[in-house]
């Protein structure tokens, strides 16, 4: 049996692990935002992903602008912000952020019995990233802001029927 | 007084960086390993007081080198705490069936880490930290 999700009560569940997420590793207070997301294509992004699969089959897919990324480095690994951090680093905290959100949005998934496991965390940067998603996966997109700076979560699933009413 | 010893083992160095800087607060020598290979050859030469044990690793996993700690008989007795993305009480059943002392979850705030390793293994604040915290 799959886990069946209210599509409301899934803005709920990415909006509580996002903003958790930030607060407790970061001490960043994120706001939920309506406004969609507005990267300039000029600009390099930097996304996570982490894929869900048991109950739900997923990707959690976290991103941000590299700007951003290396602010959120610079705070993560207690870096001042003359030593610019290594994209190696950067790839670090943006994959440990999605994977610990993908973490806390599992638990919010599971049912009694049913295992649900997490992949490893993986990397995309480049500028102008379009994401499409395969026939059969829904996709859903949620925007956060701190200050100027956008974060932009996009929640891939597979077997719409099955996971949401 | 022996200066407690802790190891830390996560294959993200950001998260290595945030536990380490929390422990700092207090007296003790932290020792670092990215997978639980490394954590366990670690834990063989040097015998800490307190494993951190991440979950989910490259190379060997958590559950892995906790059921290899568990497996050694000089190294059984060490507290060990998991740390996990995940929240899942099924799990954290499992975790400390198999040996764990402690498991916490990262979405839990920092602080938990330094107060249950205060409360395994005694750890004292550094003097400059309680002259911060007085001062705040």
């Amino acid at each position: 049996m799959k886990t069946l999700i209210l599509e409301r009560d899934l803005k709920l569940f990415i909006d509580d692990a996002i903003i958790t997420v930030f607060d407790t590793m970061l001490a960043m207070e994120l706001h939920p935002s309506d406004r969609g997301s507005h990267f300039k294509s000029n600009e390099t992004q930097v996304i996570g992903m982490v894929g869900l699969a048991g109950g739900i089959t997923a990707v959690v897919c976290l991103r941000v602008t590299n700007t951003f990324a290396c602010r959120l480095t610079e705070a993560m690994m207690g870096t001042g912000p003359d030593a610019s951090p290594s994209e190696g680093d950067i790839n670090d905290v943006i994959g440990e952020l999605t994977n610990i959100s993908a973490g806390k949005l599992k638990s919010c998934f599971r049912n009694p019995g049913q295992t649900c496991s997490l992949s490893l965390p993986t990397i995309v940067r480049g500028h102008s990233i379009d994401m499409e998603s395969m026939s059969g996966t829904e996709r859903h997109s949620f925007t956060f802001h701190y200050g100027n700076e956008t974060v932009v979560v996009e929640f891939y699933s597979l077997a719409k029927k099955e996971h949401f009413l | 007084m022996k200066t407690p010893r802790i190891l830390l083992v996560d294959d993200s160095k950001a998260t290595r960086a945030i536990v380490a800087k929390m422990l700092n607060t207090c007296e003790c020598e932290i020792l670092e390993a990215a997978n639980g290979a490394l954590g366990l050859e670690t834990a063989r030469q040097s015998h800490p007081d307190l494993i951190i044990l991440d979950m989910t690793m490259p190379v060997m996993n958590g559950v892995e080198a906790l059921q290899a700690l568990q497996a050694d008989e000089t190294l059984k007795s060490i507290p060990v705490i998991m740390l996990t993305a995940n929240s899942n009480p099924e799990e954290m059943e499992q975790m400390k069936a198999l040996g764990a002392t402690d498991y916490i979850t990262k979405t839990q705030k920092p602080r938990i880490i330094l107060d249950r390793a205060i409360a395994l293994i005694g750890l004292q604040a550094k003097p400059e930290a309680i002259v911060v915290a007085a001062s705040t």
